[in-house]
């Protein structure tokens, strides 16, 4: 994980705001995964579960009813996060996760074996504060600020986000990807 | 966080089967059975942070909860304990143990029954504690914000200890 540079100047403030006060997809529930959902099985929304998201509902640890974060992309959200930002790659996808308080990520790595040449990338939306959690492996990034950017060294690597503090926490995710 | 040592031979199965097998104390749900409990400062921010008192963050086991009693072997002082236990999805937000830090002479440590699992996130200021074993012992300072949550696929189980120097 290695830390890039703040992007914050070249993210529409107005899209921020409209993360902030309005509600996302509401995740996992809006998935409506069916029962028995088998790792790859591509949902009637596209969503592709991969083995680790698999696992927190094969485990029963974890719900698919349950809400554990909110959701943004380009089916809810019109204006595009991903313009103007750190592409390394051709194509990119875009997700802003919004996470209020006590809600989490199970620890889980992204990819699927169609993600291959993919990289990752995380732009903290909102400044850090305590109990907002953003871990990487065994490294805990904190004290980030609004519109630091990092890009996984490994885009499968294990990592987490979670939000036990005061106030929302929001993140973007982009994923580019070569030709 | 201070290192103390290591003393897994004396976590007992038993204890964790045990705790892994009961209820306990559900909180924050269950501080309405105790009127004595009075929440500080940040537990009272959780609320108008919208964590509801009714919600079950985690299990906690006192000593009116086990069949065992704790005395822990680093410390020959007087003493309080509990045991946290965190199933997957649950967490405790956020807080310093300000009641606690007013007590002069407090010493608080942590020690997991289990070896440390992708997912157990215990923070502690701004910093993570990663790769303990069962059996660790860590004296920290409570009064200092401090959080977990478990996000893995198994249960988490600590001990607490809160030391009283006389």
């Amino acid at each position: 994980m290695r830390f890039r540079e703040n992007v914050i100047g070249r993210i529409d403030p107005e899209a921020i705001k409209f993360v902030k006060e309005n509600q996302g997809f509401l995740l996992p529930r809006d998935l409506k995964l069916p029962e028995g959902v088998k790792e790859n099985d591509i949902t009637e929304d596209g969503w592709i579960l991969n083995a680790d998201e698999l696992q927190w509902y094969t485990s029963g640890s974890y719900k698919p009813t349950q809400v554990i974060m909110e959701g943004f992309d380009s089916n809810n959200c019109s204006y595009d996060f991903a313009k103007d930002l750190l592409l390394d790659g051709d194509r990119c996808e875009w997700l802003v996760i919004k996470m209020h308080p006590g809600q989490y990520m199970p620890w889980h790595r992204d990819l699927t074996p169609a993600d291959n040449g993919c990289t990752t990338h995380w732009i903290m939306l909102t400044d850090w504060e305590p109990g907002h959690l953003f871990v990487y492996e065994k490294k805990t990034i904190s004290h980030y600020k609004a519109g630091d950017a990092y890009t996984f060294d490994d885009a499968y690597a294990w990592h987490t986000g979670c939000n036990i503090g005061y106030n929302v926490r929001i993140n973007l995710q982009i994923r580019t990807y070569k030709k | 966080m201070n290192y103390i040592g290591n003393f897994s031979s004396w976590v007992q199965d038993e204890w964790v089967s045990e705790i892994l097998s009961n209820p306990g104390w559900s909180l924050p749900k269950d501080l309405e059975k105790d009127p004595s409990v009075v929440l500080n400062s940040d537990e009272r921010k959780w609320f108008k942070a919208g964590y509801k008192r009714s919600d079950h963050f985690f299990s906690a086991f006192y000593k009116e909860h086990c069949s065992f009693d704790i005395k822990a072997p680093w410390s020959p002082q007087s003493w309080d304990w509990w045991i946290v236990k965190m199933m997957p999805g649950q967490f405790i937000p956020v807080h310093g143990d300000l009641s606690m830090a007013t007590r002069k002479n407090a010493k608080s440590y942590w020690m997991p029954f289990q070896d440390w699992e992708i997912g157990h996130v215990f923070m502690h200021q701004d910093k993570t504690i990663t790769n303990y074993k069962k059996g660790d012992v860590f004296e920290y300072d409570a009064s200092i914000l401090h959080c977990a949550v478990n996000i893995s696929l198994v249960p988490r189980i600590i001990l607490q200890v809160r030391e009283y120097v006389e």
